[in-house]
């Protein structure tokens, strides 16, 4: 079989799909509502930053060493933590990094990057004057949940997405600063269009 | 008109089915046998052909979507012409969207011959496991040609998201191919 080979099945799929895709709508997504919850709750309470986020990305660890295997079961080559990229050969593709430009408004650059979290944060840090800010851990979780069954455990993956990103604490010099919330907006839709998200939330650590 | 009642004329053999369906789908035919065609003329030609197939298939035919009915033809006569000619520039588009697609075929199966209707079968049970938005990219990107552009500007969507489940739709695929068993 060849690409053109599918390229002629396609023309024996069904008729609904054909009309879908002509007269169909894309629904439009609710991600934005809760990822700006998400990201502004944390701005909010900045003086608690710290504490707050120390105590997240301890959260975020145990969600991690909960779930890392499972979910990364499911995502396949898609992000894990960086200590654990040597083990997948990343894709490289072209994404949307965006950024704060000089005028205060965010802007993108599509830039051709291998598809890690790791990589596409030191993309993303680097258009932002902000390459002294590192990723820590990237905690993709779908809400899945563990059941013992006799002797196994069997898991049933959940359909509700968050994104945790733990960064350096460095980064807490640049939230806190005027342009702070654009910073971090850029960063929520630069991960956006790498994953597909319900819940982003940003944590520091040192 | 609606396309029941474009669909009786069809079966009274009255001729102003066509003309009807022309005014229709007419624009919507021509723009999909242009994205593979690249020629005017060609296109034309391939739009007409699709009215006169559909006379003579309609009936027994009773289509339940009759522009995917007629985007069908119109698709299979415009590949049709394409195997026909050999000019490198108008077959650019399309030489792109099929290494796109190679890339989900399992390696051991590229040499296995299967027959159109199979595949589109198993293409069926893909699609209908996929959540709606990826098959409107699938299908925009793949069926009708589109250009990422195109679609992220139809869509209202970063060039970058429709690239990103494209790749995820295409690797899901080559998967889906691997465990039905297309290797055999």
């Amino acid at each position: 079989m060849k690409g053109k080979d599918l390229m002629n099945g396609l023309n024996f799929v069904e008729d609904q799909y054909v009309q879908e895709a002509e007269f169909g709508k894309l629904k439009k997504s609710n991600n934005i509502d809760y990822n700006m919850k998400g990201a502004r709750l944390s701005m909010k309470k900045k003086s608690n930053w710290k504490a707050g986020g120390a105590i997240a990305a301890c959260l975020a660890i145990a969600v991690f060493i909960g779930t890392a295997g499972l979910v990364n079961h499911l995502l396949d080559s898609e992000p894990s933590s960086p200590s654990q990229e040597s083990e997948i050969v990343p894709m490289t593709d072209y994404l949307d990094i965006y950024y704060l430009s000089e005028n205060g408004t965010i802007e993108s650059k599509s830039i051709e990057v291998s598809y890690t979290a790791e990589n596409i944060f030191n993309e993303w840090a680097a258009l932002n004057g902000v390459s002294d800010v590192t990723l820590v851990e990237c905690v993709y979780d779908n809400g899945g949940s563990e059941q013992q069954q006799g002797g196994m455990v069997e898991y049933t993956p959940g359909n509700y997405f968050k994104l945790n990103l733990t960064v350096s604490s460095k980064f807490a010099i640049y939230a806190e600063s005027e342009t702070g919330d654009l910073l971090v907006e850029s960063l929520r839709r630069t991960f956006r269009d790498y994953l597909y998200y319900d819940e982003f939330n940003l944590f520091m650590k040192d | 008109m609606d396309d029941e009642a474009i669909i009786e004329l069809f079966w009274a053999r009255d001729e102003t089915a066509i003309k009807n369906a022309d005014l229709k789908y007419g624009n919507r035919l021509y723009r999909l046998a242009m994205k593979f065609l690249c020629n005017r003329e060609d296109a034309e030609e391939s739009v007409n052909d699709t009215y006169l197939t559909a006379w003579k298939t309609i009936p027994p035919q009773k289509p339940q979507y009759l522009f995917a009915y007629l985007a069908k033809i119109c698709r299979f006569t415009s590949f049709g012409k394409l195997d026909r000619k050999t000019a490198k520039k108008r077959q650019a588009e399309i030489v792109e969207l099929t290494a796109e697609l190679e890339s989900c075929i399992p390696a051991s199966s590229m040499e296995t011959d299967i027959e159109g209707e199979r595949i589109g079968h198993i293409l069926d049970i893909f699609l209908a496991g996929l959540s709606e938005e990826k098959r409107l990219l699938f299908m925009r990107r793949y069926w009708y040609g589109d250009s990422i552009k195109d679609i992220s500007e139809h869509y209202g969507i970063g060039e970058s998201k429709v690239k990103v489940s494209l790749l995820r739709t295409r690797n899901a695929l080559r998967k889906f191919l691997e465990k039905e068993g297309i290797t055999v």
